[in-house]
């Protein structure tokens, strides 16, 4: 899963996939910002057909939280 | 009351600017910057600090201050609970606000129309508006910027239903273009 979350991520980041770990965040080390957020959110519920609830969407900071969702709900 | 600190020319800001200016910071700020793995990240964190510093001096006489987090992670001044402020970031430099009410801003560089962003975030009235609209890529980022500056504003962040809130009918924002983005800003 880690692996699949990291090849998603890295269509939106500068930062290479060997740079990235479940420890990574999304606005530090990703470069990420909200409008990206969003945009990766569309993305993993595109890839894996499922609903990301708006309030949910501020407790994915990280890499792994990211892993973490998807393994509860996928 | 209100003023806004604009930066955008984070390619003549050299690193050893960077480093020599990381000793005015708070050692929490430190961090966060030396964290950012990409530049512009560290400049931005950099620079809208150093602005913050200079609008609470210029605009409340303020000179030493503590930042807190609010629940959903909205910084706030310790000490100063009638003084409020918000900063933000992105690819084409920083804004920091600084007022005697609440205050969001929200800097943002253009990006492409994407409808299932846009029918992600925006209402009905602001899809159309962008439907007929002979720049979409400006108009989605104008639309973008504005729901974030109110949802900064309120301290809620991005977590909530974005389609709820209909940014072309709060009077209380203003946008403005930039060379390659927007700013808005919601009091």
């Amino acid at each position: 899963m880690l692996e699949k979350v990291i090849d998603i991520l890295s269509e939106f980041t500068m930062l290479g996939k060997d740079k990235m770990s479940e420890q990574s965040s999304l606005v530090i080390d990703l470069g990420l910002n909200s409008l990206d957020v969003i945009n990766v959110v569309v993305a993993f519920e595109e890839e894996f057909n499922i609903e990301i609830p708006d309030q949910k969407i501020k407790d994915l900071a990280t890499v792994g939280d990211i892993v973490s969702y998807l393994k509860t709900y996928v | 009351m209100y003023r806004v600190y604009v930066f955008g020319e984070l390619e003549r800001v050299s690193e050893h600017f960077i480093q020599s200016a990381l000793p005015m910071l708070p050692e929490e700020r430190r961090r966060k910057a030396m964290h950012y793995r990409q530049a512009n990240g560290r400049k931005n964190c950099v620079i809208a600090y150093l602005m913050l510093k200079i609008g609470l001096k210029e605009c409340f006489q303020i000179v030493d201050f503590t930042l807190g987090y609010g629940e959903h992670g909205k910084p706030y001044l310790a000490e100063y609970p009638d003084v409020y402020f918000n900063i933000s970031h992105c690819g084409c430099g920083c804004a920091v606000a600084v007022a005697d009410s609440p205050i969001g801003v929200d800097i943002q560089d253009v990006r492409p129309f994407n409808r299932e962003i846009a029918e992600r975030v925006c209402c009905k009235e602001e899809l159309e508006l962008m439907e007929r609209s002979s720049g979409r890529d400006r108009e989605f980022t104008r639309i973008w910027a504005m729901k974030e500056s109110y949802v900064k504003m309120t301290g809620q962040g991005i977590g909530c239903d974005l389609t709820a809130i209909n940014a072309l009918n709060h009077k209380s924002i203003q946008i403005r273009d930039i060379a390659n983005g927007v700013i808005a800003l919601c009091m």
